[in-house]
């Protein structure tokens, strides 16, 4: 018994104690035991339930800080969170695909302006080769021309060049085309990142409210059980969520309220 | 492959149905609607004489998906060719939309000769 006191003590102190002053120790506790037991196990056993509230009343403090803390942390962190930057967040991820929108328009325009310019040259060359042109002079108006099949032939390197770039051209703004579809994969998955922001804030904001009313509830009525806690908190929550009939539940000002209070 | 059938293409994103309508332009089809999910698209297949349908799977109101167990399980339209483009390239979508029936499955970025092979095998078989 001894032995295994002992072991414990230079588990505990870690060498920082002698032989003799362990020896000293040891037999102190057992004076100590020997002592209360013996002359007054109340004292003793008052001695410790002394000792146990002392400590608990430390860590009932240490609580109450914290919560303090976590109190104060809150109403500016979290609440800031759900109120104003994960909305803002999903407000500018709106904002990004509504601009890449825009702007895919905007270069799909050009690109079927061109599309159908290049087309409109084309056809003019394949005319050329026929020796009849006709060719758009503004207005719906058109310029017909005759080509001798001596001029015809000798244009027809240079028909033959034209038409090679204008084809290219017409391949190369399709493909353009196709590129643009970068605004709808990214689009998509802008999408998935607003939904899951927006779930976040969800979630958080019922985290604020749970907390927020709990903290009131408490402050109004110390003595409120835990499951008049907990039905307090499921029915402001019901009125936040889902559908809400006129008169009834939670509108923005009174989240705000809410919040405000915690 | 008939360039005078009337194609029906469905997709959230206007940019991509502007894009497929180029495309399937390029091939030769003039007779393009569109729609902007899956339930417009059902009325739409359900008042007009539509001959094939180009269909996104991710969308509002009704996913490609569910537009596609709706057509095979209309007795008008079941036999419709139901050409999926999406950006859902996992195995386990494939094989849901093989199930449920569809023609063919373009992966989005698709390129204009990926539509035109797949269209050409839809209506060769």
């Amino acid at each position: 018994m001894k032995n295994k006191l002992k072991a414990k003590i230079v588990n505990i102190v870690d060498g920082k104690l002698t032989e003799s002053e362990m020896e000293e120790l040891i037999d102190f506790f057992k004076y100590a035991l020997i002592e209360s037991f013996d002359q007054d196990d109340e004292h003793f056993f008052k001695g410790l339930a002394y000792e146990m509230s002392s400590s608990v009343k430390d860590l009932a403090l240490m609580i109450i800080n914290f919560r303090r803390d976590l109190k104060s942390r809150i109403h500016p962190d979290i609440t800031d969170l759900t109120e104003k930057y994960i909305p803002q967040t999903a407000d500018q991820l709106e904002g990004i695909i509504e601009t890449t929108e825009q702007a895919a328009n905007k270069i799909m325009d050009n690109l079927e302006a061109m599309q159908s310019d290049y087309e409109n040259m084309a056809a003019i060359l394949a005319d050329l080769k026929t020796g009849q042109v006709s060719v758009p002079a503004g207005d719906d108006a058109v310029h017909e021309a005759q080509v001798d099949g001596e001029t015809a032939e000798t244009l027809a390197p240079l028909v033959k060049y034209l038409t090679t770039i204008i084809n290219a051209n017409i391949a190369m703004i399709a493909d353009t085309f196709i590129q643009m579809s970068f605004q709808d994969l990214t689009g998509q998955r802008i999408k998935r990142i607003m939904n899951l922001v927006s779930q976040m804030e969800s979630r958080l904001q019922r985290m604020v409210v749970s907390f927020g009313i709990k903290v009131a509830e408490k402050e109004r009525n110390p003595e409120i059980s835990d499951t008049e806690l907990a039905q307090a908190v499921a029915e402001k929550e019901s009125e936040l969520a889902g559908p809400q009939k006129a008169g009834c539940g939670l509108d923005q000002a009174g989240i705000d309220d809410l919040l405000a209070n915690i | 492959m008939d360039l005078n059938m009337k194609v029906l293409i469905v997709d959230d994103f206007a940019t991509m149905r502007r894009i497929l309508k180029n495309i399937m332009k390029q091939i030769g089809f003039s007779n393009i609607s569109e729609a902007e999910n899956g339930k417009n698209a059902l009325k739409l297949l359900k008042s007009e004489p539509i001959d094939l349908v180009l269909c996104d799977w991710n969308m509002p109101e009704m996913a490609g998906i569910d537009l596609l167990n709706a057509v095979r399980g209309d007795d008008q339209l079941k036999a419709m060719p139901f050409v999926m483009v999406t950006a859902e390239a996992q195995k386990e979508n494939i094989l849901e939309a093989v199930k449920a029936g569809v023609s063919s499955y373009i992966v989005k970025p698709f390129t204009a000769e990926t539509v035109e092979e797949k269209l050409k095998k839809v209506f060769s078989s």
